[in-house]
C-alpha cells in the first residue's frame, strides 16, 4: 500500500514538489500516529523506569525533576542484599528451567513419538497446568506443603508417618516453578516433533541408521531450536515470575529480583528510586539470556516443520510403557490434583484450623459450602469480578485493534517506520511484568490526563503488556491471508478502506478473534502488572485473592481461586475452539 | 483502450526493478511482457495497476493520465479502470462465485438486476454460469482461474492486465485455457497485458511479445520476428536456442570458436564487443564419413539420448567445446558412444550475434 488515495493535478504550482511534499506527509501520517501511541504505552514507562534509576526521586505528579542525577541508586544494587536476590533468582531460574524442560519435554516425547498407555490422556496432563494461573499454584502449594500446617504433611501425620514435606525452601520454589512452566516446554516441543517431516527420518533409515540412531541423530537435533527456545522462553518467564516468588519464596525468606523490587516499593518510605536500580539489573539478565538465544539460534537455520499433517513414527516402549504412564501420572497428581483438592478442601472446611485431614472425612459437618457462599455474597469480590471482566474484554479489544493496525502497516505496507513500530511492539517481552508495572505507575501519576485510579488505567497497562501477544497472533493471521486478495478488491474499484473492510477484515475473522480471546485470557490471570496500580475501587480478582492471601484470610482466598479457575477454563475453552494459541 | 508509459523507473530501496522503460499498449492489443524471473516484467505490470509507485513516469490509459511524477498525479488502483488477473488468482474465498464476480460491478453502483444480468453474461462467457452459487474455497485451479477472469472481464477494465496466470495449473489444462484466452480475447478485442516466462506461452498469446531484461525492454515485436530474429545471443537462448558458443571474429563473414581455435564461415553479422554463435540442435548435421562441407568439424559423440522421432546427441568437437545435435531418425545412421563423426554447420543455419542488446 504505497499510496493509494487519488491525488489531483494541482496547477499554477511547482508542482513536482508539492505533490511529493503531500506523498511524504500522507505516508507518515498513519505510521507515526502508531509510533505515538506505542511510545506512550510502552517506551514512556521504561524510559521512566531508567530515569528514576538515575534519579534522587520518583515521578510525582507536578514534580518530575531531572536535576538531581545520580548513580547513587546503583550502590544499593550491588549491596549484599541485592547481590543475594539477583543469585537467587539465576539459581531459581536455572533450576526451574531444567526440570521444566526434563517435564515438559518427556511428556511431548512420550506423547508425541511412542506408544506409551493412555496417549491422549497424557497430552491433556501437559496441557491442564496452563489453566492454573501459577500464583493459584503456588497459594495450593504453600496450603499443602508447609512443613507443620501443610496438608500434605498432617495427612502423613494422620497416617502415623512423619511429615517430609517441606515447599518453603529455594528448592521448593523451583519445583513449584517447574510444575507450572513445563506446559510451555511441553508445547512447544511436542509441536515441533508433531509437524517434523516423517521425509528426514525415513531418509536417514533408507540410508542406513537404525532407528535409535535416527532419533540421535536426525530427530533430536531437529528439535534443538524448539528445545532451546523452550528453555529461553522458561529461563525468562521464571526468573521475572513475581507471584510464586512472593508466595512460596516470602514465606521462606528467598529474595529473587522480581520480591526485592517490590519489597523496595512497598517500604516505608517506598525506595522507588532504589528499586528501579534493581530493575534494569533484572532487565539486563533478561536481555543477556534473550540474546545468547539468538546467538545460538543464529547459526542454523532448521527449515524442517511442514505445517502439514503428517504420522511421524512411533516408537514401541515395550516393558516401559506402564512406569512412562507413571510417571506422567504423577506429575498430573503434582501439578493439578493434589494442588486442586487441597484448595477445595481449605475452601469447605469448617474452620481455617485444619488439625486433621483424614479425620475431617469421619465428622459429620466439617465441610460447609459457607467459604463460597461468603465470595459470591462480597461486595469486594463481586466488584473485582466485574472489574476484572469490564477490563479483560476492553484491553482485550483495544490491544487486538491496536495490534491490527500495527501489524497491518508492518506487514503489509512499504510506509516508513514500519521496522521500529514491530520492536517497540515486541520490547515488552523483555521487560519483566513487575518492571513494567513500575514504569506504568509512573507514566500515569505524572500525566496531565486523570486515569490514575480508574480502570482505565488498568486497561491501557494490560495493552502496553500484552502488546507482544498481540502483535505476533495478528501478524501471523495477516501472513497467512495472501495480499493479493485485497490488492484484486482494490483492482476492481474498491478503496483501500472498503477493501481492507469487505475482504481482509472478514477473512481474518478467525485469526482476529483467537487472538481477541488469547489477551482476554491473559487479562484476567495476570497479576504482577496491576500490582502496583490497583486502588480500593479497582481491584480485580488476581488481586483480591493475592490480598486475602496476604492476609491470612485462607479459605475466602482458596474459594476465590477455586471460581476463578473456572472461569478460565471457561476461557479457554472457548479460544481452543478459536485456534487460539496458549504460548506466552 | 491504449495504454502507454513513458519513463518507468521502480525501485526498491536501492535496487533498480525497472530502469527507464517506455511501452505502448495499442487498443485492443495482446501484448505479451516476457522474460525471466526477476527482470521486472511483473513490476511493471503493477506499475500499470498502481500498486506500486514508480520513483518516475508517465503512464496513460485511453486519454487519461495515472500517473505523472512530474506533475505529482497518481490515481489510485481502484481508479483506473484495470483488470486484473493475479497469478494467485486471488478468489475471495468467503465469497460464493457469483460475489466475486459481482464485486467490481458493486463497487461501481450499479442497480441488482443489471449486476445480475452482467454476472451470468460473464460467467457463460467463461463457461462456469452453472456454478455461481459455490462457494469459491471449493472451487478447483481450473476454475479459479476462469472465475478471476470472469471477475475482470465483468469490470469492462479498460485494459485487462494478466500476471502469469496459468503457471499453477498442469500442462494439459495449461495448454487449454491458453486456446480459451486467445479465442475470447481475439473476440472481445480486449487491450490486455500478459506477463509470463513461459516463451510457447508468449508466442501462442500474442499479437507482439516485448522481451524483457534486468529491468528493460530488450527486444519487442511480432511472435514470428523475435522467434526468427533474436537480438542478442541470450535472447536467442531464451527462446530456447541450445548452442551459444562464444567466437572471435576473424572477418566480416568468417569467425573462429574462442575454445578450439577452428574457423567456420558465416552469414555477415553486425560487429560487437563479445560475439556468440546461435545455432539450434536440430541444424547441427551429423554424418560417419568426411562430408567435405566448408564447416565440418571432426567429432565423438559424449551422450546420446532417444527421443521418440529424434534421437538428441551431444558431440565433442575440441577440448572443452561440446555442441548438442538432434537427428531425424530416419536421417542416417544411429551413432553410439565414442563413435567419431563429422560435424557440419550450414552457414545459413547459424547467427552471431552480440552477447547482450547493448543498454
Amino acid at each position: 500500500m504505497t499510496s493509494q488515495t487519488a491525488e489531483k493535478p494541482v496547477r499554477n504550482r511547482p508542482p513536482a514538489l508539492r505533490g511529493r511534499a503531500r506523498r511524504l506527509l500522507r505516508e507518515i501520517t498513519l505510521p507515526a500516529v502508531l509510533l505515538a501511541l506505542l511510545a506512550l504505552l510502552i517506551l514512556a514507562p521504561v524510559a521512566l523506569v531508567v530515569l528514576s534509576a538515575f534519579a534522587s526521586d520518583t515521578p510525582r505528579p507536578g514534580n518530575f525533576d531531572l536535576s538531581g542525577l545520580t548513580l547513587d541508586n546503583f550502590v544499593n544494587v550491588t549491596s549484599a542484599g541485592s547481590v543475594k536476590a539477583a543469585l537467587n533468582s539465576l539459581a531459581v531460574g536455572v533450576g526451574a528451567s531444567a526440570l521444566a524442560l526434563l517435564i515438559g519435554g518427556f511428556l511431548a516425547f512420550v506423547t508425541a513419538r511412542t506408544n506409551v498407555y493412555w496417549r491422549g490422556f497424557l497430552y491433556l496432563v501437559g496441557l491442564l497446568p496452563m489453566l492454573l494461573p501459577s500464583y493459584v499454584g503456588a497459594l495450593a502449594w504453600s496450603v499443602l506443603g508447609s512443613e507443620n500446617a501443610g496438608l500434605a504433611n498432617i495427612t502423613l501425620r494422620d497416617l502415623g508417618l512423619p511429615g517430609f514435606v517441606d515447599i518453603n525452601n529455594i528448592a521448593g520454589l523451583i519445583v513449584v516453578l517447574a510444575l507450572y512452566y513445563a506446559p510451555y516446554a511441553f508445547l512447544l516441543i511436542h509441536g515441533a516433533l508433531s509437524l517434523m517431516n516423517p521425509d528426514l527420518e525415513e531418509a536417514a533409515n533408507v540410508h542406513g541408521a537404525p532407528f535409535a540412531q535416527v532419533l540421535r541423530r536426525v530427530t533430536l537435533p531437529l528439535v534443538t531450536p524448539a528445545f532451546l527456545g523452550a528453555a529461553v522462553l522458561i529461563l525468562v518467564l521464571t526468573i521475572e515470575n513475581f507471584p510464586v516468588s512472593q508466595i512460596i519464596g516470602g514465606a521462606a525468606g528467598v529474595e529473587t529480583l522480581p520480591t526485592y523490587i517490590y519489597r523496595l516499593m512497598n517500604s516505608t518510605p517506598s525506595r522507588g528510586n532504589e528499586a528501579a536500580a534493581v530493575a534494569i539489573a533484572l532487565v539486563a539478565v533478561v536481555l543477556v539470556v534473550t540474546a545468547l538465544q539468538r546467538r545460538m539460534l543464529a547459526r542454523r537455520t532448521f527449515t524442517t516443520v511442514s505445517g502439514k499433517g503428517m504420522k511421524p513414527r512411533r516408537i514401541d516402549l515395550g516393558g516401559w510403557r506402564l512406569p512412562a504412564l507413571l510417571a506422567g501420572l504423577g506429575y498430573f497428581l503434582l501439578s493439578t490434583v493434589l494442588p486442586v483438592l487441597s484448595l477445595a478442601f481449605v475452601a469447605l472446611h469448617d474452620s481455617p484450623y485444619i488439625g486433621t485431614v483424614l479425620g475431617a472425612f469421619g465428622k459429620p459437618d466439617a465441610f460447609t459450602a459457607e467459604a463460597f457462599a461468603d465470595v459470591l455474597d462480597s461486595s469486594i469480590a463481586q466488584r473485582a469480578t466485574v472489574n476484572s471482566v469490564v477490563v479483560s474484554v476492553a484491553a482485550a479489544l483495544l490491544g487486538t485493534l491496536l495490534a491490527f493496525a500495527v501489524a497491518y502497516v508492518v506487514q503489509r505496507t512499504k510506509l516508513p517506520g514500519r521496522q521500529p513500530l514491530e520492536y517497540v511492539s515486541m520490547l515488552p517481552l523483555a521487560i519483566p511484568a513487575i518492571v513494567l508495572g513500575l514504569g506504568l505507575l509512573w507514566t500515569w501519576l505524572i500525566m496531565p490526563i486523570p486515569v490514575y485510579g480508574t480502570l482505565a488505567v488498568m486497561v491501557i497497562a494490560f495493552v502496553a503488556a500484552q502488546m507482544p501477544q498481540g502483535f505476533r497472533g495478528v501478524a501471523s493471521s495477516i501472513g497467512q491471508v495472501d495480499r493479493d486478495l485485497e490488492d484484486s478488491a482494490v483492482m476492481h474499484g474498491a478503496s483501500r478502506t472498503r477493501a481492507i473492510a469487505t475482504i481482509t477484515a472478514p477473512l481474518l475473522r478467525v485469526g482476529l478473534t483467537s487472538t481477541f480471546l488469547l489477551l482476554l485470557m491473559l487479562s484476567m490471570r495476570e497479576l504482577t502488572v496491576p500490582l502496583f496500580l490497583f486502588t480500593s475501587d479497582t481491584r480485580l480478582l488476581s488481586i483480591v485473592i493475592f490480598d486475602d492471601f496476604d492476609n491470612g484470610i485462607l479459605q475466602r482466598a482458596a474459594a476465590t481461586s477455586l471460581l476463578y479457575c473456572l472461569v478460565i477454563l471457561a476461557l479457554s475453552i472457548l479460544s481452543r475452539r478459536f485456534g487460539a494459541s496458549e504460548q506466552r | 483502450m491504449k495504454v502507454d508509459v513513458h519513463g518507468l523507473t521502480l525501485k526498491y530501496g536501492d535496487a533498480v526493478a525497472v530502469s527507464d522503460l517506455d511501452l505502448a499498449v495499442n487498443e485492443g492489443e495482446s501484448l505479451v511482457l516476457l522474460g525471466q524471473s526477476g527482470c521486472g516484467k511483473t513490476s511493471t505490470m503493477r506499475c500499470i495497476a498502481g500498486l506500486e509507485t514508480p520513483a518516475s513516469a508517465v503512464i496513460t490509459i485511453g486519454d487519461q493520465t495515472v500517473f505523472d511524477s512530474g506533475r505529482g498525479i497518481n490515481r489510485a488502483p481502484n481508479k483506473r479502470n484495470v483488470g486484473m488477473v493475479f497469478q494467485s488468482y486471488a478468489i475471495w474465498p468467503h465469497m460464493t462465485v457469483f460475489e466475486n464476480v459481482a464485486f467490481p460491478l458493486k463497487m461501481k453502483g450499479r442497480k441488482k438486476a443489471e449486476i445480475n444480468e452482467a454476472v451470468h453474461e460473464t460467467l457463460e462467457l467463461v463457461g462456469l454460469d452453472h456454478l455461481a452459487e459455490r462457494g469459491a474455497s471449493l472451487l478447483s485451479g481450473g476454475q479459479m482461474q476462469r472465475v478471476a477472469l470472469a471477475r475482470s472481464l465483468a469490470m469492462q477494465p479498460s485494459v485487462l492486465l494478466l500476471d502469469e496466470p496459468l503457471s499453477n495449473l498442469d500442462a494439459r489444462l495449461r495448454h487449454r485455457l491458453r486456446m480459451e484466452l486467445r479465442e475470447l480475447q481475439l473476440r472481445l478485442k480486449l487491450t490486455s497485458l500478459y506477463v509470463t516466462h513461459d516463451q510457447d506461452e508468449a508466442l501462442a498469446l500474442a499479437d507482439r511479445i516485448a522481451l524483457m531484461q534486468a529491468g528493460r525492454i530488450v527486444q519487442i515485436g511480432e511472435p514470428h520476428e523475435i522467434y526468427a530474429n533474436p537480438k542478442s545471443a541470450s535472447i536467442a537462448e531464451f527462446l530456447g536456442v541450445d548452442n551459444v558458443i562464444p567466437v572471435t571474429p576473424e572477418d566480416t563473414t568468417c569467425v573462429q570458436l574462442t575454445a578450439t581455435g577452428q574457423k567456420l564461415s558465416v552469414e555477415p553479422y553486425e560487429a560487437a564487443e563479445t560475439l556468440r554463435l546461435c545455432v539450434r540442435a536440430e541444424d547441427v548435421l551429423l554424418a560417419a564419413g568426411g562430408t567435405g562441407d566448408v564447416n565440418a568439424l571432426p567429432g565423438t559423440i559424449v551422450s546420446f539420448a532417444f527421443q521418440g522421432s529424434t534421437v538428441a546427441y551431444r558431440v565433442r568437437v575440441g577440448d572443452g567445446l561440446e555442441l548438442d545435435a538432434v537427428q531425424m531418425k530416419s536421417a542416417g545412421p544411429l551413432f553410439g558412444m565414442n563413435d567419431a563423426v563429422t560435424v557440419s554447420l550450414p552457414a545459413r543455419a547459424m547467427r552471431v550475434l552480440p552477447a547482450e542488446v547493448a543498454a
